[in-house]
């Protein structure tokens, strides 16, 4: 008995983190990944940067080459809380056992939890610079992006209970909850070239094709229980909309009809969006330079499978009717009216009466801003300083990254940094990338540490891939001098 | 170019020993490592139930065969029904086939003919005497919704013959109803039918002034060619057959309309395993008979039999022989209105009360029901020639027994169970206090005492959840004058649970409710109205501390859900 409740207690913990760890979270964080300018990936976050090579080619379709490793990136970041922060090794008697710390939780939590994932696979990166130091890039790839932002007061409502709240006469606010889920092709065709010796601009197009979407539109939403009745009346104004077939609302907003049929799902390409990447890049002495870059602006407008679930105005939830009633062979009873009764989730739902329309609509791609500064300190060896933000929804999550470069030899680039992100200074980054003939391998991560203890870490993320690379300069170049 | 081999294969090879994740990382995602030290506190006020109930609804729900009604006062009454109708007008007032024979002869046909060199011409004046559906009827005109005119001749004489007949009193817009034929001398049988839907037969045209009508016969022998006829006869038979009429005048006769029993079952005061009522008084019970007539007939209605059965004395009571001013006896019987112009329905009513019957003392010993055979007639003592139908006419009574809600109730006791799982909820659901929100809204003059009870799957009783069952859980809403409330009354119980009530609510699987009521000031005989807007709301919250000290309590939490069936 006792081994079966331990089972069940390990399959709802594994659960719940396997849901906060899936769960959302956008944009890339590619903080050392910024100034590794022998890899054509840094185009991704800087598209201003000039590839060193005059051919390279990469992605998931190049026989052999590109698949070992395969060219991918995966982030993970929670400004709040990690693993530990739950679940870990207790005191004494607790030492070797780990303990589920939901106080601890509480204290790590902050005003809002911004959890963001993202995965990036690349078909097809391809660049092409001409002897006037002009590029062409064209990039193919499988993009699923993740978010929520929980605010404080939901983890107050499940963890602390609403009733703190209500001896106190507040609400419970919940305005800043969002839940994104998005999968979507992306295609890319970049422009970079330099000017006036000093000047480096760049500009991508991105055109993408959704496949699927579930997202949140919160206007407002609080929960406030009347300390008279213990009724809570939610004053609500969102939207839950889906661009998917796996799953229709009815018409009365009352109910969902799935349909796991993956394969359909995945089949959608009406989805159809636009994005812009801009960067330029100024150096302002041989040892200077300062660079802007704007990534992901740009929306997709959903319209296969659209539906949207709406929201608005003041719901009281009293509970589940009793009444009287006739049961199956004509007699009085009192209790629940059994024709009307489904479950008590579905009350809660039902308080919200949702409207339902088949509409389409549109999503923001979770945008940044990357503003950067180097200083070549001599010829091996050039630092950096990189502040990111990230505009999501209503939350702007913000990054302090410092680095020093250096590419080594003409094979070999080393590139270090310390980060302050998802408010932890505990990120220190490694880049490596490697030359061998045509072949060019990287690895790179924000977060070593992330890695070799993810229970520790807020930031998980790491890029890897193999580039063919043609046209290597003779000469060794500044690491973070473009021109 | 060695040396920066060998920083690559240093870093690679410190980062591969890094990414073999440490065995103190492992250990923390080994969940077999997971202690039963969990700590969690949260505290909880919800909403878990409501019930609105309005007293009507109940009442509808307790009882089908109720009928709840606003009376004229604008309270509310109770109905017990039962219809009783007369048979459609063509079954009861049947007319039937009406048949007229007749046989001539030559010889008198030649006796009082006009008679020229080659022909014969002869008629007669005859009168058909109708049939009517009883022996005083009287009846002056039909109107024909549908009838046939059959006739049959049989000739022997032998030679060309012209038959006319012809029906003054029968018309169908101003033109009389007549046929003729002609039989050739080899010709000695004949069959005809005529339709005489729309025609309208005038009864009036004889001597009697009713129940008649006159037929002209003309006869006219030809022979031009041939010798006159030496002997043979003629013979003919008409029928009116198949009458449906539309409307009909004249004068009716006694003729009974219906002799019905039945019985109305008054459930409300009949034991139920869910209900008692102790002591209550109804301040003006009826019996009433409505009268619906569209006969343009005089008609009267009694019973012959009325009874009750009281259940307090197990005895069967007569109420027509309760008082001498009884309405509906055979020897009061209630004469009933009727319609005085032809389309129209006439209303009427008379109803029993405490005043001209024993109702008043009927009611209080708890009638399971009330039995009646009762019969209709029309033309009661009366003879005029005024009377008239129509195919539509019916004779409908409504036989109710009404209980004005105004009155008084006392030790009104109410049982019940709900199938709540509170174990499925509850069960070793780390709680460690536990409190239930009673919030009651009343809007009755009623006030009520209640007891829960936690029961388990047999319903044998595990605890309580009120501490004094004596005191009100329900105030009466306060009455103006005239018993009707001014305001509603909202009271607030909040009972703490021990921790033995609470973990009692782990082997709960139904609540037993107990309820008593009384109409405010029902011992003083104090008398309320009841209206529909009359009801009561309650509202069911809890607040709940749960404690997590270990996982076996986190093993249930969020891992079943609240079933209520």
């Amino acid at each position: 008995m006792e081994e079966r409740k331990m089972k069940n207690v390990k399959a709802l913990i594994i659960a719940a983190i396997l849901l906060i760890f899936a769960l959302p979270s956008m944009a890339q964080q590619a903080n050392t990944l910024y100034y590794m300018d022998r890899v054509f990936q840094s185009q991704t976050v800087n598209v201003s940067a000039i590839p060193v090579h005059k051919v390279q080619v990469g992605g998931l379709i190049i026989p052999v080459f590109g698949q070992v490793p395969p060219t991918m990136y995966f982030n993970y970041g929670n400004n709040s809380f990690n693993y530990n922060h739950i679940i870990h090794f207790g005191k004494e008697e607790y030492k070797d056992s780990l303990i589920i710390d939901l106080p601890l939780l509480m204290k790590k939590v902050h005003k809002t939890t911004a959890i963001r994932n993202e995965f990036r696979l690349d078909l097809l990166n391809l660049s092409f610079k001409s002897k006037n130091n002009s590029a062409v890039t064209v990039s193919l790839a499988e993009r699923i992006l993740f978010g929520t932002t929980l605010p404080k007061d939901l983890f107050e409502f499940a963890i602390h209970g609403n009733k703190p709240y209500m001896d106190e006469g507040k609400a419970h606010n919940l305005s800043k909850l969002s839940f994104d889920a998005c999968a979507f092709h992306e295609l890319g065709i970049g422009f970079a070239t330099e000017f006036a010796e000093k000047f480096s601009v760049g500009g991508r197009l991105k055109l993408m094709f959704g496949i699927a979407d579930i997202s949140t539109n919160v206007g407002s939403l609080s929960l406030t229980t009347n300390p008279e009745n213990y009724f809570v009346t939610a004053d609500a104004d969102f939207q839950i909309r889906k661009s998917t077939s796996l799953f229709e609302y009815d018409q009365m907003g009352d109910s969902i009809v799935t349909d796991m049929d993956i394969s359909r799902a995945l089949g959608s390409f009406g989805n159809f969006g636009v994005g812009l990447d801009l960067g330029f890049t100024y150096n302002i002495t041989d040892k200077i330079s300062a660079s802007i870059s704007l990534t992901d602006l740009g929306f997709i407008n959903w319209m296969q499978n659209a539906q949207i679930a709406s929201a608005k105005g003041e719901y009281t939830f009293e509970g589940v009717e009793l009444t009287f009633n006739k049961d199956s062979i004509g007699k009085l009873r009192y209790g629940l009216d059994t024709t009307k009764y489904k479950h008590i989730a579905d009350s809660l739902i039902d308080m919200f009466d949702m409207k339902v329309a088949n509409k389409s609509y549109m999503t923001w791609l979770p945008s940044n801003i990357f503003l950067g500064a180097t200083y070549q300190l001599n010829d091996k060896i050039g630092f950096g300083v990189l502040y990111r933000g990230e505009i999501y929804r209503k939350s702007y999550n913000q990054s302090l990254t410092l680095s020093a470069n250096s590419n080594i030899n003409h094979w070999l680039s080393l590139h270090g940094s310390w980060s302050l992100i998802n408010n932890t200074i505990m990120n220190i980054g490694l880049g490596i990338s490697a030359r061998a003939a045509f072949m060019t391998w990287y690895v790179v991560t924000d977060d070593v540490i992330g890695l070799i203890f993810p229970q520790k870490a807020k930031t998980i993320n790491w890029r890897m891939g193999c580039n063919l690379t043609f046209g290597h300069p003779k000469k060794v170049l500044k690491t973070v001098s473009r021109l | 170019m060695k040396k920066s081999f060998k920083l690559l294969l240093t870093i690679v090879l410190v980062t591969a020993l890094g990414f073999a994740m440490p065995s103190c990382t492992k250990k923390n995602f080994d969940m077999d490592r997971l202690s039963d030290n969990v700590v969690y506190t949260g505290s909880f006020a919800l909403p878990i139930a409501y019930s609105d109930i309005a007293f009507y609804k109940v009442i509808d729900l307790m009882d089908s065969t109720i009928e709840l009604r606003d009376n004229n006062d604008g309270y509310l009454s109770l109905f017990y029904e039962s219809y009783v109708e007369s048979k459609p007008v063509q079954d009861l007032l049947n007319i039937g086939n009406q048949t007229y024979s007749r046989s001539i002869s030559l010889s008198d046909i030649m006796s009082k003919a006009t008679r020229s060199e080659a022909s014969v011409h002869y008629s007669t004046s005859e009168v058909i005497s109708f049939t009517m559906f009883n022996d005083q009827a009287e009846i002056d005109s039909i109107t024909l919704k549908s009838a046939t005119f059959d006739y049959s001749l049989t000739n022997t004489i032998g030679k060309t013959t012209k038959i006319v007949l012809e029906f003054p009193s029968i018309t169908k817009n101003g033109r009389v109803f007549k046929d003729s034929i002609t039989l050739m001398p080899s010709e000695s049988t004949f069959q005809k039918q005529l339709s005489l839907d729309g025609y309208t037969i005038d009864l009036t045209q004889t001597s009697q002034h009713w129940n008649e009508i006159p037929i002209n016969v003309s006869i006219d022998l030809n022979f031009a060619t041939d010798a006159p006829p030496t002997s043979g006869t003629l013979g003919f038979t008409v029928g009116i057959n198949d009458v449906k009429y539309s409307k009909m005048f004249g004068y009716f006769g006694y003729h009974e309309l219906f002799f019905q029993s039945d019985t109305i079952t008054i459930k409300l005061f009949k034991d139920n395993p869910k209900y008692y009522m102790d002591r209550f008084y109804f301040n003006d019970p009826k019996l009433t008979v409505h009268y619906w007539n569209s006969y343009g007939v005089p008609s009267m209605f009694y019973f012959t039999e009325l009874d009750t059965y009281v259940q307090k004395l197990d005895q069967v009571w007569d109420i027509t022989s309760s008082s001498e001013n009884f309405p509906m006896s055979q020897s009061h019987p209630f004469y009933v209105k009727h319609s005085s112009s032809y389309g129209t329905e006439a209303l009427d009513s008379i109803y029993l009360d405490k005043n001209n019957s024993n109702l008043d003392q009927i009611v209080p010993n708890k009638p399971h029901w009330v039995h009646f055979k009762a019969l209709a007639a029309t033309n009661p003592g009366v003879y005029t020639h005024d009377n008239f139908i129509t195919e539509e006419s019916k004779l409908r009574s409504l036989i109710d027994v009404e209980f004005p809600l105004w009155g008084y109730l006392y030790k009104f006791t109410y049982t019940d169970t709900v199938d709540i799982d509170i174990a499925d909820y509850t069960n070793n659901l780390p709680i460690s206090r536990m409190a239930v929100l009673l919030t009651l809204e009343n809007r009755m003059p009623v006030e009520a005492f209640a007891q829960i009870y936690l029961t388990d799957e047999n319903y044998h009783v595990l605890d309580s959840l009120i501490d004094n069952p004596n005191s009100l859980v329900l105030e009466a809403a306060p009455v103006d004058a005239n018993g009707r409330i001014i305001n509603k009354v909202t009271t607030q119980t909040k009972m703490e649970l021990t921790q033995k009530q609470i973990n009692d609510m782990s082997n709960c699987k139904h609540l037993l409710i107990k309820l008593y009521a009384n109409t405010d000031g029902a011992l003083q005989g104090r008398l309320m109205k009841i209206y529909r807007e009359y009801g009561a709301k309650a509202n069911i919250g809890i607040e709940v501390d749960l404690d997590v000290e270990s996982t076996s309590d986190i093993d249930n939490i969020g891992a079943k859900n609240l079933t209520l069936k």
